[in-house]
């Protein structure tokens, strides 16, 4: 049953605004901003700078996720997974969760631009871009929808590495790579546990298009396979060092064995697998990272 | 032994995937197919080419081929680092120097 606008409480709309943000993905965006600025930064960490960005970025992120479910709201009403969200439970109206999800892309860009540096908002600035005018309506349109999607999701390692240094390098775009390749597994097991979901909210998922999941199951191994050795270039750059290296090497093949069971099997119980070594694949990684940091 | 495995993973998804763009392209059934059946075999032929073109990348720009400034590994001083690694397969690693 849906609640009225007019009846909700302060703390249950604001608990509403604040689901708006999608504060898990928000968190993860701000972890892996901090991982790279910590590899980015020199022997000393600059915490203050480390804060700018984290705020800045986090904000970014919650915006990105406010407007992309002000667009979404239609299809979350019919998705399962996504009918009680704010939006399409009634619980928040339109045009305040549009005018909360600009000001917070408003404010998280200008307080970017102001208190990090202008490369980092710009890349800030293109990743809300990327996420709510091109992925967002892409998914209605084809599952290539989750390979844009990547992007926007593998840029915060970027952005903290360019609010640690003020520049783009290899290192950076190492650490985009490595986000990339590993959220496409994360999300075609999702879209295959979910793909009735999808179907239903009119977004063609790789699953959806494929309902016997061999195009679902081949590339999530190449998506696994790719992340291997991308996901051991910092060592070779001198980003990190050995045990990182191992380390990844290590995970990298428990990822893609989960990727291996899952294609084969093509269950919701190997999906969820996969979808569970994914979340413990990449804090894993990231702190794998910033245990080998090589200290420049 | 480090730019080995690298060699050796990255040796392994580049066979996966080439084998996987010729099943789609030529041992998949397309004939006769109806036009969302081959949109479909189309599409997942673009998703196989995006990671090779991202790793293709990343190795140009690790091994020191790219050179503009936003793709250069950072340290100039040890930028051949990673390329000595890259391109001298079995070669020792350089340690890193006093200074890093």
């Amino acid at each position: 049953m849906q609640r009225s606008v007019a009846l909700a409480t302060p703390a249950s709309r604001l608990a509403d605004y604040a689901e708006l943000t999608k504060p898990r993905i928000t968190l993860m965006v701000v972890l892996t901003t901090a991982a790279g600025y910590y590899l980015g930064a020199g022997g000393t960490l600059d915490l203050l700078v480390l804060s700018h960005a984290l705020l800045g970025t986090g904000l970014v992120a919650a915006a990105a996720s406010a407007l992309n479910q002000v667009l979404e709201r239609d299809s979350d009403a019919r998705m399962a997974r996504t009918c009680a969200r704010p939006l399409p439970a009634g619980r928040l109206e339109v045009p305040a969760a549009l005018a909360f999800g600009l000001a917070l892309a408003l404010l998280g860009a200008v307080y970017l631009g102001i208190a990090v540096n202008l490369l980092t908002a710009g890349l800030g600035v293109a990743t809300l871009a990327l996420y709510v005018l091109v992925y967002t309506p892409l998914k209605r349109r084809s599952s290539l929808c989750t390979i844009v999607g990547a992007v926007p999701g593998a840029l915060p390692p970027v952005m903290g590495w360019t609010a640690a240094t003020g520049s783009l390098s290899a290192e950076a775009w190492v650490l985009f790579a490595i986000l990339f390749f590993w959220q496409l597994p994360h999300f075609l097991a999702i879209a295959w546990n979910y793909r009735e979901d999808y179907e239903r909210g009119g977004q063609p998922m790789l699953s959806v298009e494929d309902p016997a999941g061999g195009s679902t199951a081949r590339q999530i191994v190449l998506y696994c396979m790719a992340l291997l050795p991308v996901s051991l270039a910092p060592s070779l750059i001198d980003l990190t060092g050995a045990l990182y290296f191992y380390g990844a090497l290590v995970l990298g093949i428990a990822y893609l064995v989960a990727g291996v069971h899952a294609a084969r099997e093509r269950s919701h119980t190997a999906a969820l697998l996969l979808l569970r070594v994914s979340v413990i694949y990449l804090p894993a990684l990231l702190a794998l990272m910033t245990f080998d940091k090589v200290a420049l | 032994m480090q730019a080995t495995l690298f060699w050796l993973t990255g040796g392994a998804f580049f066979a996966l995937q080439l084998g996987m763009l010729l099943y789609l392209l030529y041992a998949s059934p397309a004939a006769g197919l109806a036009a969302s059946h081959e949109r479909r075999r189309r599409v997942e032929i673009v998703w196989t080419l995006v990671p090779a073109s991202i790793l293709v990348a990343v190795v140009l720009m690790v091994s020191g081929f790219t050179g503009s400034s936003w793709s250069r590994v950072r340290t100039a001083g040890e930028a051949g680092k990673g390329a000595i690694a890259l391109h001298q397969l079995g070669a020792p690693r350089v340690a890193p120097d006093g200074a890093r």
